[in-house]
């Protein structure tokens, strides 16, 4: 299939047609055919989020003709893409502390011992639960040095939580943190959730800043805190974990207002029962007043 | 490349009209960073474009030329509104060219041409299709100028003027890039849409994509292409079709600064590829960068240019192997050049003989139809392989021969019943009559008739083979040929 949409999502209090510049067809299978299965799972938000905006006006640029467009179905109801909040995180602090190590032990459950260096950013997911809710997680981990500083300060736009890292080992990685923290302030909504984390705690023997101090910076700086490992993993899913507990809290208290722009958090909501995409979309265009 | 920043200038203007069912519509030009292109507006959309921009973006009211019901198919009118238009567009430019609302992005095709705009309308659609997509595992298919816009995004700042709001944030186009396994290229080499974008000459990385298990590159340059990153690790099955490429480094090194093949633990091993799909590139020989992907299983070199093969001893598990429709006149012992091959394709070249392929023992389908095979003798070539059972040759000389399918049989001896002739199984008369031609070729050697393979034959077959007029031909020619 070729996945070419033009989309022109219109408010539905104000539904007017936009014209869209129609793009030609430039389509061509890819090789491997596909057959539609039928599963007979229950699910999911995409279906929903299309029923939900129901003023959509599609353009299909090039769409492979023995996909029945109007018959698609959403195979899982667990797995990768069921989901209600997407967080957007990022993971700052200088090189060498850790940072990269810690996303992937994260999201791949092991050490990466050999990890090479990030140039510009990298970016990894993954879906927890908090609250009996799947929440994805969108995480950019960028790279400390000062000469990606430039690119790397266009991820803090729209993040929902800010991982801050210092390694307790280097004492010049702790002193460093409050220019981070000034970057994360300024380049964040007041909203976004900064989370200190000390790496390398199983590094105990080469501590060169003492647990008490850390603590205190952050007590004094609101900075939620623990010490971690993205060796031994201790404490790594704690500190992702708690980050996203206290940004759902924030939605919850409305503190945190969903709507407002670059907030890092979207929700899609998951309505089960709901399978069947061709009815959805069907409707959905009946409906549209546009 | 068009992208919004401070150093970027957006030009824009209306140089000429023209009729379209009716319709005056309005050739608008814009330049970006060099970057050019033109987009036709009537002036109903001039009218809502600004409707919105009043109402959303506080643009004065007045600025827009007055619509006008009567009169308006007048030369005169028409080439003074196309300045009004001119201006009011230019104005407009000018006004907001850094923060660009979509309605005056859409308008003017910034979606379709300006790095940005294009990441931001993909994030959209990956926000909300991508799961959906992901989710039915389908080929995925991206233009050279989308990646490029990914590749360049992460290695350049956002334009902090760029409105940010959550669904186009670009997260959405990387979350999903991650995730896709069937990845299409599709390249060009023409202009892109309205365009001077020749999207084949943008440079992109593919190191995002961490999960490509099948990647297609249509029409799509190789050269290009500046990282593959993880898909070199992932992927299994790769095609390269209508790309142009010469040899085979020319994809498996395309990220590689020297284009050599270094000996052992090399970083450029493509680990995971099992079946590669060149076909149809100008590919003139096969490349020592081959052993780089040394788990090939199934390799189609079809419409190429290649006249001979090398290399292909270095892929120990080769099992299938397509070199139909190259420039091979000529095979010369095969055997030391394919390894352990079950499955050659070999129709649609210029070749006389099958002699190159006496030693290939392994061969078990065999294609050579379409070639220029004169003599049935060169079947016997192939005759003795012990597990060749499918044979295709029609299309070739020899294949008007009377008596064809039975004159190819009788050579494989006992083994006739066992081997499928151009997609046929050997009809049990065909049986028969062979069982005949074996048995008068075994006499006329002095040694006793053997007539095992076909059971229902009569044993006095010279008697009854003689009252047939076909076998009689078949003995006739037989004898003059001896
Ligand atoms: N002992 C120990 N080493 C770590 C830990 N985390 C990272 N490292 C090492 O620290 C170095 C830098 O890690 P990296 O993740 O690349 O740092 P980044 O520059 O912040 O991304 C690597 O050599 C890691 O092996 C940890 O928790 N314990
Ligand atoms: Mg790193």
């Amino acid at each position: 299939m070729v996945f070419s949409l033009a989309q022109v999502p219109i408010e539905p209090g104000r539904a007017r047609s936009v014209p869209v510049n129609s793009g030609q067809s430039r389509g061509r299978e890819g090789g491997t055919s596909t057959t539609l299965a039928w599963p007979s799972l229950h699910s999911l938000h995409i279906a929903i989020l299309r029923g939900q905006s129901s003023c959509h006006e599609l353009e299909l640029f090039s769409i492979d003709s023995r996909l029945p467009r109007l018959a698609y179905q959403i195979k899982m109801s667990a797995g990768p893409y069921n989901y209600s909040y997407i967080f957007k995180y990022i993971i700052i602090g200088d090189m060498g502390v850790g940072k990269s190590c810690l996303l992937h032990q994260f999201t791949e459950k092991k050490f990466m011992a050999d990890c090479p260096h990030t140039i510009g950013v990298e970016f990894g997911t993954r879906i927890i639960e908090v609250a009996g809710q799947k929440i994805k997680l969108q995480i950019w981990d960028t790279a400390g040095q000062e000469r990606f500083r430039a690119v790397t300060r266009s991820y803090y736009r729209g993040a929902a939580g800010a991982l801050m890292v210092y390694d307790i080992t280097r004492r010049s990685t702790y002193n460093h943190l409050s220019s981070w923290l000034t970057d994360a302030r300024n380049l964040t909504n007041p909203n976004t959730v900064i989370f200190l984390i000390g790496n390398k705690a199983d590094l105990d023997a080469q501590r060169d800043v003492t647990y008490e101090e850390a603590k205190q910076f952050a007590e004094e700086n609101g900075l939620m805190f623990v010490e971690a490992s993205a060796k031994t993993g201790e404490n790594v899913e704690e500190a992702f974990l708690e980050t996203a507990k206290k940004i759902y809290q924030n939605i919850q208290d409305g503190s945190l207002d969903l709507n407002a722009a670059e907030s890092g958090v979207q929700h899609k909501p998951t309505q089960p029962g709901r399978t069947n995409l061709s009815n959805d979309s069907q409707s959905s265009r009946d409906n549209c007043s546009c | 490349m068009a992208s919004l920043s401070p150093e970027h200038n957006v030009a824009v203007c209306i140089p000429s009209t023209q009729q379209c069912d009716g319709v005056t519509l309005y050739n608008i030009n814009l330049c970006v960073g060099g970057v050019q292109w033109s987009v036709k507006q009537r002036y109903n959309a001039f009218a809502e474009l600004h409707e919105k921009l009043v109402s959303n973006h506080g643009v004065a009211r007045d600025l827009l030329p007055p619509k006008k019901i009567l009169g308006n198919k007048e030369p005169s009118f028409i080439e003074k509104r196309r300045c009004d238009l001119e201006l009011y567009i230019q104005t407009i430019i000018n006004f907001m060219h850094h923060t660009l609302p979509r309605e005056l992005a859409e308008f003017l095709d910034f979606h379709h041409y300006e790095l940005t705009h294009l990441l931001q309308s993909m994030a959209r659609q990956f926000y909300e299709e991508g799961d959906k997509v992901l989710s039915e595992g389908h080929p995925v298919v991206f233009t050279p100028l989308q990646l490029h816009a990914l590749s360049y995004r992460l290695k350049n700042p956002l334009p902090p003027s760029v409105a940010a709001a959550d669904e186009t944030d670009f997260s959405h186009v990387v979350d999903f890039v991650t995730q896709v396994k069937h990845l299409v290229i599709q390249g060009s080499s023409q202009p892109f849409r309205a365009s001077n974008i020749i999207q084949n000459n943008l440079p992109y990385t593919l190191n995002t994509f961490k999960s490509v298990e099948t990647l297609t590159l249509t029409e799509a340059c190789t050269a290009p292409i500046g990282h593959l990153g993880a898909v070199r690790r992932t992927t299994r099955t790769l095609q390269v079709n209508q790309s142009g490429m010469t040899q085979m480094s020319d994809i498996l090194l395309c990220d590689a600064v020297f284009q050599e093949t270094v000996e052992g633990s090399d970083p450029h091993k493509w680990l995971s590829l099992t079946d590669v799909d060149v076909s149809c590139n100008q590919i003139k020989k096969t490349d020592d960068s081959i052993a780089l992907a040394p788990n090939i299983e199934k390799l189609n070199l079809s419409c190429n240019k290649l006249s001979s093969v090398e290399s292909l001893t270095k892929l120990p598990h080769l099992i299938s192997l397509n070199l139909s429709n190259n420039l091979f006149s000529e095979l010369e012992s095969m055997h030391t050049k394919l390894g352990n091959v079950v499955d050659l394709d070999l129709s649609q070249n210029s070749l006389t003989s099958l002699k190159g392929l006496s030693k290939l023992y392994s061969l078990a389908s065999l294609n050579v139809s379409t070639n220029n095979i004169c003599e049935i003798a060169e079947v016997s070539h192939i005759s003795g392989l012990p597990c060749l059972e499918t044979l295709i040759i029609t299309g070739n000389p020899v294949a008007t021969v009377v008596d064809y399918r039975t004159k190819v049989l009788e050579l494989f001896g006992q083994r006739a019943a066992e081997v499928c002739l151009d997609n046929e199984r050997p009809t049990q008369r065909e049986l028969e009559f062979v069982a005949v031609l074996q048995a008068i070729r075994a006499s006329r050697e002095g040694r006793l008739p053997t007539l095992s393979i076909s059971s229902p034959l009569p044993v006095t077959t010279s008697t009854l083979s003689f009252n047939r007029p076909d076998v009689a031909t078949a003995v006739s020619e037989y004898s003059v040929t001896k």
